[in-house]
C-alpha cells in the first residue's frame, strides 16, 4: 500500500485509535506495535466499532488478532475500504 | 463456622449530599429533599412526552468525576450507574481503613433498574438520532452486575462478587449475604451495597404509570400520604470478621418471600419476616427500634403499619417504627443499604428519626418525631416488588 497517496485514510485511522485508545496521537507511528498500547478489551471493540461506522466499511474480525502493527491494520483497513 | 460479624465501614451518596454524615444530619433535621422537575421523553414526530414530578437528586456528577480523576482511563466508559457504585464503596473501604485493598474480601451488590439506562440510550440513538448501530457495550454495561464489575476492577476486590436483584430489597440481600459470607469463614471481608440512579427520563416514565408516585412530598406513614418521592443514590456497608474500628455488628437477618402478588405486599409475608424479630433475644423491656421500609404509597403503608400493629401486640413492648424515605426518597436497590446505613448511626446516636410510637397494636402518633431512646439494638426492613422481604440487624457490642 503506497501510504503517501492514502493520508486522509491514513489520518482518519491514527485518530480513531488515538482517541479510542486514549493515546497521544503524536505517540503513534506506522511502524507503532499495537501490543505496546496497553489496550483493554474494551478499547479494542470500541476501535473496531468506530472504524466500522465512521468509514462505513466491516470488518471480519477474524483476522485481527494478525495485525501487529498500526501499519498492518492501516492495510486491513484500506482493503476494506476497497472492498466496497 | 459461624463468627461475628462488624460493620467497620460506611459510604453514602444521596440528595443530603456526599457522605453518611450528610444523610444522617438530615434525618434528623426532617428535611425533605425532594424537588420539582420536568423529565422529557423526546420523540420523533411529535412533542416530547413531559412528566412534572417531584424528586431527589444525588449529587452524581460530582460523585463520578471524583471516581474518574482518582482512578483514570479505566473509568472513562464506565457509565454513571457503575461510577457512583464504585463513589459510595470507595467511601465505606477508606472509612474502614482498607483503602488500600484486602484480601479474602467478597463484594455483593445490589442492582435495580438503573442498569437498563444504557439500553435506552441505543434505542434513543438508534431511532431518534439516525444512528445505525448501538455502541457494543450496551450488553456489559446492561448486565445487572455492571456495578459490581466496575468496583471489583478499580477497588481490586478479588474475593467472591455478584449482584443481587431483588427490586427495593436488593442491597438489603446484599448486605445479609455478604455477612453470611463472613460469618461462615468463605471471606475475611465483605463490601456490601447498591446504587441506584432513577432520574433518567426512561425510568421516571416507568413509575409515573403505576401510579404511585406522589405529587407533593412523600410522607411515609402519615395517614394522609399519597406516594412515593424518587430518589438517586448509592451506599456501602465494609463488613469484617475484624472487630477493630467496629461501628455495630451485624445481628440477625431474616428472609421470606410473598409469593403471592408483583406488585402488592402481602401480609403474612411481611409478619414472617418480622417474626425474626420475635425471635431474636432481646434486652429487657427496651423499645424494639425499626427503620422501616415505609415507602409511602397507601397500600405499602396500610399493610405495613397493620402488620407493625400486629407485631407490637404479640411482642408487648413498644415499637418505635422510623420511616425516612421522606427524606432520600425511595431509591430502589439502594434503599435497603442506605437505610442500614441510618440505623447503624440512629444506634450509634441513640436517636431514633422520622419515628412514629406504636403500642399495644395501636399507632400512637400521627406525625413523624425525633425520639431519644436507649437501645442496643436496631432493626431494618425492606420488602421489594415480588414479595421479596428482608430484615436486616444492627447491635452494639
Amino acid at each position: 500500500m503506497d501510504l503517501s497517496k492514502n493520508n486522509t485514510l491514513q489520518e482518519r485511522i491514527f485518530q480513531i485509535i488515538a482517541s479510542e485508545g486514549n493515546i497521544d496521537p503524536s505517540f503513534l507511528t506506522l511502524d507503532t506495535n499495537l501490543g505496546d498500547l496497553d489496550l483493554s478489551s474494551v478499547d479494542k471493540v470500541m476501535m473496531f466499532f468506530e472504524l466500522e461506522t465512521q468509514l462505513q466499511i466491516e470488518l471480519d474480525q477474524t483476522e485481527l488478532h494478525e495485525l501487529h502493527t498500526m501499519r498492518s491494520l492501516i492495510d486491513f483497513v484500506d482493503a476494506a475500504v476497497r472492498s466496497q | 463456622m459461624k463468627r461475628p460479624v462488624y460493620v467497620t465501614g460506611i459510604g453514602a451518596c444521596t440528595a443530603a449530599g456526599i457522605g453518611p454524615s450528610r444523610l444522617w444530619d438530615a434525618c434528623v433535621v426532617g428535611r425533605a429533599f425532594a424537588e420539582r422537575r420536568t423529565f422529557e421523553l423526546p420523540r420523533n414526530s411529535a412533542p416530547p412526552i413531559s412528566i412534572d414530578v417531584p424528586f431527589c437528586h444525588a449529587p452524581i456528577t460530582l460523585a463520578c468525576d471524583d471516581v474518574r480523576d482518582r482512578f483514570g482511563k479505566p473509568t472513562r466508559r464506565m457509565t454513571p450507574a457503575s461510577l457512583l457504585a464504585v463513589f459510595a464503596a470507595q467511601q465505606a473501604l477508606e472509612d474502614a481503613g482498607q483503602a488500600g485493598g484486602c484480601e479474602r474480601t467478597a463484594l455483593v451488590w445490589g442492582s435495580g433498574s438503573s442498569v437498563v439506562a444504557p439500553i435506552e440510550a441505543g434505542y434513543k440513538a438508534m431511532m431518534l438520532e439516525g444512528k445505525g448501530r448501538v455502541s457494543p457495550l450496551t450488553v456489559a454495561d446492561s448486565m445487572a452486575s455492571a456495578p459490581a464489575s466496575a468496583i471489583a476492577a478499580l477497588l481490586n476486590i478479588q474475593g467472591p462478587s455478584f449482584a443481587t436483584a431483588s427490586a427495593c430489597a436488593s442491597s438489603a440481600h446484599a448486605i445479609a449475604i455478604a455477612g453470611m459470607l463472613v460469618a461462615s469463614g468463605v471471606v475475611d471481608h465483605a463490601l456490601a451495597g447498591g446504587s441506584e440512579i432513577l432520574s433518567d427520563p426512561g425510568a421516571v416514565l416507568s413509575w409515573h404509570s403505576t401510579g404511585v408516585l406522589a405529587k407533593g412530598l412523600a410522607r411515609p406513614f402519615h395517614k394522609d400520604s399519597a406516594g412515593i418521592n424518587l430518589g438517586d443514590g448509592a451506599g456501602a456497608i465494609f463488613l469484617s470478621a475484624d472487630p477493630t474500628g467496629a461501628k455495630a455488628m451485624l445481628g440477625t437477618v431474616g428472609f421470606s418471600t410473598g409469593a403471592v402478588d408483583v406488585m402488592s405486599p402481602h401480609a403474612d409475608a411481611i409478619d414472617a419476616c418480622l417474626a425474626n424479630i420475635m425471635n431474636s433475644s432481646r434486652s429487657g423491656n427496651e423499645a424494639c427500634v425499626i427503620n422501616c421500609h415505609a415507602t409511602g404509597t397507601q397500600v405499602g403503608d396500610r399493610v405495613e403499619r397493620e402488620c407493625l400493629a400486629r407485631l407490637s401486640q404479640f411482642m408487648g413492648t413498644e415499637i418505635l417504627c422510623s420511616a425516612t424515605k421522606g427524606i432520600t426518597g425511595h431509591t430502589m436497590s439502594a434503599s435497603g443499604v442506605l437505610e442500614a446505613i441510618i440505623a447503624i448511626k440512629s444506634l450509634e446516636k441513640q436517636v431514633v428519626p422520622a419515628a412514629f410510637t406504636v403500642r399495644n397494636g395501636e399507632w400512637c402518633s400521627d406525625n413523624a418525631e425525633v425520639l431519644s431512646e436507649n437501645f442496643s439494638r436496631i432493626y431494618s426492613t425492606s420488602f421489594g416488588f415480588g414479595g421479596m422481604n428482608v430484615l436486616l440487624s444492627f447491635e452494639k457490642f
